[in-house]
């Protein structure tokens, strides 16, 4: 039992000294000022690699949730390619565009990843500005859709296999077909095209810019204007879970304080102002309700047979940290990962071919949940496995019932923690720190990164660990005492003023949209975003996150389109045909829109 | 289990769990204020009887089926027997419009659409 803590304890200080050289290393590393970076193959390869790695649950399932967020890869990319500094600065802004990303139930809406680590790539490859960034890695995350149909079709095939090695009663094939078999067709699928486009694309996307900034300068502009408004979606998307109850007025205050402010705030001492109020809040709305007594009386743990010890469910739990989407495909989901995580569990508690080969089969059914809250079923699936073969007379179909009944609810409420509380926040936080409050700035800070990998990695770790557990002592208890809790409600409420306020902040330092158009009659000039700065500054990217809002959440009109449409109007708005006053007070051509 | 199906639902939303008989007599009584009511039913078997049960609809969402012996993927991650296919075919032939969505937002699949695919191999 203590050796599992200790090995825990060691890994994670591991993990934390290589994070902190990994920054004394970034900060102590000589830094070219300017220009483009040469994309060598080598760079391009590990550039790939990294990407496939984010496409699975590797790294103690730090892959999906960690190294396939932007912020992340564009660090990564930046140390890879020697601008560290510069890569943090990049992946944070194209970060901002995913802030309200979600993958539930399967679907793979975009591919942030692919926009973190192509984007960044390109962007230090080709030498281009990091507002042009935003723009350019748009698009790229639509593109990385395209092939999670095919992965998720091929890897369909091998649960098949998996199903004769059940057959025989090998756990250990069974196991392999997991974590292995798929992994070759992954990374040709994942990191053969990105190296590939990394490598061949900087330069060509380099030298098409340039030609676009000799001939056309306003489709720069266009551009530019177009990854202010941009960001609108990320939040937007974001809001559309946020923006409800009683805790919306939060996203206002957060917007109207930092507006006041001049839009520079350390995003870390608000968000620290954001959770204090969201205690008070919640002391408020929750404060005198007394958790149920029944939920109290529930939670204690029920006579274990003795046949598992502590160590044989924490193994089990490792082998769903790492490998819970290995051969995720459309015919079973986790259905395989499902059956890996038992193995140890079958191999302990099964003796003869007939038994191990019957629960083997039991477990490689369709499964789908969220990998870290779900880990209660896989807890409760422990614990009727050892009574079962502690000879209490269990069924395949109610332990069957007991994992389709709970997957659905579990995954719900999951994703509402993971994907849409403490991913967002911590990002955004990350993203704050990152940037010090200036979206122009040039050069990111290695802190923003580790918050995010120490927040995250705690909580899945922590909480998975904790989750799985619970499930294994109190059985089915434990689903009715971990959401009956009076907690879970107040930790949502309170995360949701948290959210509100910390988005509002972030509206205003990244949204940009302005107007440059002016005119004068009669001698006296107007400018129109004077006027609408008197009025209320930040009044345009108010109404434009608002108005995104209103689209994604009230139409339901997708976000593809929305950001095709945000990047076509921003060009159009750029096309110099509006009335616009220089510094020097004389007539000119503007466009409609600026920054 | 009803009681995680109330837990796990989002604030602010009722919800009942019937068996198909007692759905069908409760939910074919005429009431005034009936607030809006999304049925979830476990299967396509359960959507005939209750359609045949005098509880009609004219409109059906297939969600996330799981896969197993004898049925195959029909779209993404939804898995269909030939029964199940041919009942969705009889129920669509009554003038159900049945599409196939797993996820909100995604883009759904008409089943019309794929009855003739499906034929056509």
């Amino acid at each position: 039992m203590k050796v599992n803590r200790k090995q825990l304890a060691v890994a994670m200080i591991v993990s934390l000294v290589l994070m902190l050289a990994g920054a004394v290393a970034v900060h102590a590393m000589p830094v070219q000022q300017t220009g483009a970076v040469r994309m060598s193959f080598l760079m391009a390869a590990i550039i790939g690699i990294l990407y496939y790695f984010s496409m699975s649950p590797w790294f103690a399932n730090l892959g999906f949730t960690v190294l396939y967020r932007p912020l992340i890869a564009g660090t990564l990319v930046g140390i890879v390619m020697g601008r560290p500094a510069e890569g943090i600065a990049i992946g944070a802004n194209i970060n901002v565009l995913y802030l309200g990303w979600i993958s539930a139930g399967g679907s793979l809406p975009g591919d942030p990843g692919l926009a973190g680590y192509l984007g960044t790539a390109l962007v230090l490859g080709g030498g281009l500005d990091i507002q042009a960034a935003l723009a350019l890695a748009a698009p790229l995350g639509l593109l990385g859709g395209l092939t999670w149909s095919l992965r998720m079709s091929l890897c369909s095939i091998i649960p098949h296999w998996a199903d004769r090695f059940a057959e025989e009663g090998n756990i250990k094939g069974v196991a392999r077909s997991n974590y292995i078999y798929s992994q070759p067709f992954l990374f040709i699928l994942y990191a053969v095209p990105v190296a590939l486009a990394a490598y061949l694309g900087s330069a060509a996307v380099g030298s098409a810019l340039d030609w676009i900034a000799q001939h056309a300068i306003w489709v720069m502009n266009g551009l530019f204007t177009a990854s202010g408004m941009l960001a609108a979606l990320g939040i937007a998307l974001n809001l559309k879970f946020l923006l409800r109850g009683n805790v919306w007025p939060y996203f206002f205050i957060g917007f109207v304080v930092t507006t006041m402010m001049g839009g520079k705030v350390n995003l870390l001492m608000m968000a620290i102002i954001a959770a204090c109020v969201a205690y008070l809040h919640v002391l408020w709305v929750h404060g005198m309700e007394a958790t149920p007594a029944a939920a109290q009386a529930q939670a204690q743990a029920r006579k274990a047979p003795g046949l598992l010890t502590r160590q044989d469910v924490f193994k089990a739990w490792l082998r769903w940290l790492f490998f819970s989407h290995s051969t995720y495909n459309w015919e079973r989901m986790q259905g395989l990962g499902f059956a890996h995580s038992m193995t140890p569990i079958i191999e302990k508690l099964y003796k003869t071919k007939e038994d191990i080969s019957a629960a083997l089969k039991r477990h490689l059914i369709f499964f789908n949940t969220q990998p870290d809250i779900g880990g209660v079923i896989h807890g409760i699936v422990i614990a009727m496995e050892e009574e079962k073969a502690a000879g209490a007379d269990i069924s395949d179909d109610a332990i069957n019932g007991v994992k389709t009944g709970l997957m659905g609810p579990m995954a719900g409420v999951g994703d509402t923690i993971q994907q849409g509380i403490v991913i967002p926040i911590a990002l955004a936080i990350g993203i704050g720190l990152a940037l010090g409050g200036q979206p122009q700035a040039t050069r990111g800070n290695i802190l923003g990164p580790l918050f995010y990998v120490v927040a995250v990695a705690a909580f899945v770790w922590g909480v998975g660990w904790w989750v799985w557990w619970q499930g294994y002592v109190q059985g089915r208890a434990a689903v009715t005492s971990i959401l009956q809790s009076g907690a879970l409600q107040k930790v949502i409420t309170g995360a949701g003023v948290l959210g509100n306020f910390v988005m509002g902040v972030l509206a205003v330092q990244f949204v940009k949209l302005s107007t440059p158009v002016a005119f004068s009659i009669g001698g006296s000039t107007f400018r129109i975003q004077a006027m609408l700065d008197s009025f209320m500054p930040n009044l345009l990217p108010l109404i434009l996150v608002l108005l995104v809002w209103w689209l994604v959440s009230k139409k339901n009109v997708s976000p593809t389109l929305i950001m095709a449409a945000i990047i076509i109007l921003g060009v159009l708005g750029a096309i110099p045909i509006w009335p616009g006053i220089d510094e020097a007070g004389k007539a000119i051509k503007v466009g409609l829109l600026g920054g | 289990m009803q009681e995680v199906m109330r837990l796990a639902a989002p604030p602010g939303l009722v919800v009942d769990v019937y068996s198909v008989d007692a759905a069908i007599q409760t939910l074919s009584q005429e009431t005034q204020n009936r607030s809006t009511t999304m049925l979830l039913m476990r299967s396509p078997q359960v959507a005939r009887r209750l359609y045949e049960g005098g509880l009609t609809y004219s409109a059906l969402n297939v969600g996330g089926i799981g896969s197993g012996p004898g049925r195959r993927n029909i779209f993404k991650n939804i898995a269909a027997s030939d029964e199940e296919i041919a009942i969705m075919k009889d129920l669509m032939d009554r003038g159900v419009r049945i599409t196939l969505l797993t996820v909100p937002g995604e883009k759904s699949k008409e089943f019309a659409d794929l009855y003739a695919e499906l034929k056509r191999k």
